[in-house]
């Protein structure tokens, strides 16, 4: 039986409570999370930050379904993911949550429209209606006509341009993002950071970055702190 | 299913050195096995052809316990129904009325134990090879003379022309007869047998030594098509088993020979054993290089909502899409292969195996399996195969196959 979010505010899109994360590696148990308790509001551009090996990352894939905590309990968008089946992950994450990852996340046999369309055809969303919203996406994202190019003929701020049209295109509750500026030159990061911004500003999506790109935390509304796996700072900027 | 199918087929064009080389593998096993087949098709034909057409037949009538006790007075009884039936069978082609009887040959320099055959030369022109088997003087042509094999006249030190006595037992009295014939022709069957045990002479001139005035031991028949004893055999055995006699086919007659083709098809099953573990190796490993090469977009693919089965049929369809380019290199390859070395055949005259001896080149046939049941198999064992690494990458963790390329 699936845990009732009681506690928490009806407009939190994520919910941790005392979410741990401990794995193995060679004969040594890594704790990469020790008990994050965390709610993000929908509507929110969060960054959390840490140096490496602060456990952003794992954090991340905790809050999307993508790993499962050893200890506690995820919300996602009302939803108790913890207790959630390979399957059923696999359905929410598809309807609930769009992924940027670092650069070079594209699959490269697909083109362009083919890379954005692909989460809308799982979801069984008609061809007439996918090339409609792929269009206006990629228009969006500055990538008009750029339909028919596969990845490796466009350059690295254009593919996460595409990876961001393919995480926008289904208007999930929330975009998450892990480092998406890493393997970029500083102008592109900042084109990138803007226009992402201005989709949240404009449709509301939630976005949650993980990263340790200045640039990001400068542009982010709430910056929340991870050292050794623990939320040791969370700062709200109006 | 279509998207996937063709992301699949993409996919596999990624490495196209490597997607070539693994279709060649493939490839090359599906070109053995059309070609062994191709060949051991032929040498079946070659043997069932060696073993009827040089003088056995496709199948024999005798007279009940003929074939056990080699009784002379045991004839065919009423010779005169079965011919006429054989006459108007349109499966047989041809046949001949035969004595057969054991005795000896005597000439200057030695004397031999020897089957004796009555034939009626003209018929068994029809029939068997003897004719064609001639190396030194000539076949019968006339009701005189003797055909001698060539083993047999090395050994008498006889030659075209010279005189030879026979001596067989009478089939009534026992008593023994002799009678005195020139060597007409020395023949060469590439039958051992035949050629060093065994003596041809003309019908009446064996009825007449043996006593049995028009009566006859053997009636060797050849069929329109060889199959036709596979086929209908157990009809033509009730049909002619009749009056006291006993009519059998090839297969029944040397039953050594079946045994060996069914060997063969052993042979079939192991060299297709063989050739599908090649494949499994080569796609595992295709398959595992390719999977360990993609394993963030594996991740990717299953982080934006794929579910582990769509991953693991999409794997499928790649290793299908592999199979499919590899069985049109294999088909392409194999056919190539075989029509070349169909040009010379393989030259196993004279070569004996399990008691028949090869009488002419053997040729690879081609066969509706090679290039319908063979490919289907490549086909269905890579999917069946590529199931093992599908299932592999459906099961490992996102988080994990994400982190990999970190």
């Amino acid at each position: 039986m699936r845990k009732e979010n009681n506690m928490s505010d009806q407009n939190d899109i994520v919910l941790t409570k005392g979410v741990k994360k401990d794995y193995r590696r060679d004969s040594v148990v890594v704790h990469a999370v020790q008990g994050v308790d965390l709610a993000i509001k929908k509507g929110e551009f969060t960054a959390i930050v840490g140096p490496s090996g602060s456990g952003k990352t794992t954090f991340l894939n905790l809050i999307s379904g993508l790993d499962s905590p050893t200890e506690g309990d995820v919300w996602l968008n009302g939803e108790h993911i913890s207790e959630m089946s390979g399957n059923e992950l696999s359905d929410f994450r598809r309807d609930n949550i769009g992924f940027i990852f670092q650069a070079y996340n594209l699959i490269p046999v697909l083109n362009v429209e083919e890379n954005v369309e692909y989460v809308m055809m799982l979801q069984g969303v008609s061809g007439g209606e996918r090339h409609r919203r792929v269009s206006r996406i990629l228009s969006e994202v500055g990538l008009e006509g750029f339909n028919d190019r596969f990845p490796k003929a466009i350059s690295g701020g254009q593919q996460q341009r595409v990876a961001i049209a393919r995480a926008m295109v289904t208007r999930p509750a929330l975009v998450l993002a892990d480092e998406p500026t890493a393997n970029l030159d500083s102008k592109t990061s900042e084109s990138l950071l803007d226009m992402m911004r201005g989709l949240n500003w404009d449709t509301g999506m939630t976005f949650v970055f993980s990263t340790h790109d200045q640039r990001v935390i400068d542009k982010a509304r709430r910056v929340i702190v991870l050292e050794d796996g623990l939320n040791v700072r969370d700062e709200v900027r109006e | 299913m279509r998207f996937y199918l063709k992301l699949a087929w993409r996919n596999i064009f990624r490495n196209r050195r490597r997607t070539f080389l693994t279709g060649l593998i493939i490839g090359i096993g599906l070109a053995a096995m059309i070609f062994v087949d191709a060949y051991i098709v032929g040498m079946k034909d070659g043997m069932i052809s060696s073993a009827t057409s040089s003088f056995l037949g496709h199948a024999q009538i005798h007279r009940e316990g003929f074939q056990d006790s080699q009784d002379a007075d045991l004839t065919i009884a009423r010779t005169d129904k079965l011919v006429e039936q054989l006459r108007s069978d349109p499966h047989v082609e041809a046949f001949s009325e035969r004595t057969l009887s054991f005795g000896t040959i005597s000439a200057p320099a030695d004397i031999a134990s020897v089957v004796i055959y009555g034939i009626e030369p003209q018929r068994e022109k029809a029939l068997s090879k003897v004719d064609e088997s001639i190396v030194e003087g000539s076949y019968l042509e006339q009701n005189e003379g003797a055909l001698i094999g060539q083993d047999l006249a090395r050994r008498l030190e006889a030659q075209v022309g010279d005189r030879i006595v026979i001596t067989v037992s009478q089939a009534a009295s026992g008593e023994l007869s002799q009678t005195l014939f020139r060597v007409h022709g020395i023949f060469r069957m590439h039958i051992k047998e035949i050629d060093s045990a065994a003596v041809f002479i003309p019908l009446s001139a064996a009825q007449s030594m043996l006593g049995i005035g028009r009566g006859i031991h053997e009636i060797a028949v050849r069929f329109d098509r060889t199959q036709y004893a596979s086929e209908q055999g157990q009809r033509f055995s009730a049909d002619y088993s009749r009056f006291g006699n006993v009519a059998e086919t090839w297969q029944q007659l040397v039953p050594q020979i079946k045994y060996i083709l069914d060997m063969t098809n052993i042979s079939i099953a192991i060299t297709v054993i063989l050739v599908f573990a090649m494949i499994m190796f080569g796609i595992i490993n295709t398959m595992f290089m390719a999977l360990y090469e993609r394993t963030f977009e594996f991740g990717v693919l299953r982080a934006v909502g794929t579910r582990p089965a769509r991953l693991r049929n999409l794997i499928v369809f790649e290793a299908a899409s592999l199979a499919v380019y590899a069985a049109a290199l294999g088909m392409i390859l194999g056919a190539a292969v075989t029509l070349i070395s169909s040009f010379t055949g393989l030259d196993l005259t004279g070569v004996e195996f399990a008691g028949t001896t090869f009488t002419s080149r053997i040729f690879p046939v081609f066969a509706l399996r090679q290039f319908t049941l063979y490919p289907l198999l490549v086909f269905g064992f890579t999917c069946l195969v590529s199931l093992y690494p599908a299932g592999h990458a459906s099961r490992m963790s996102v988080a994990g196959a994400l982190q990999r390329a970190l």
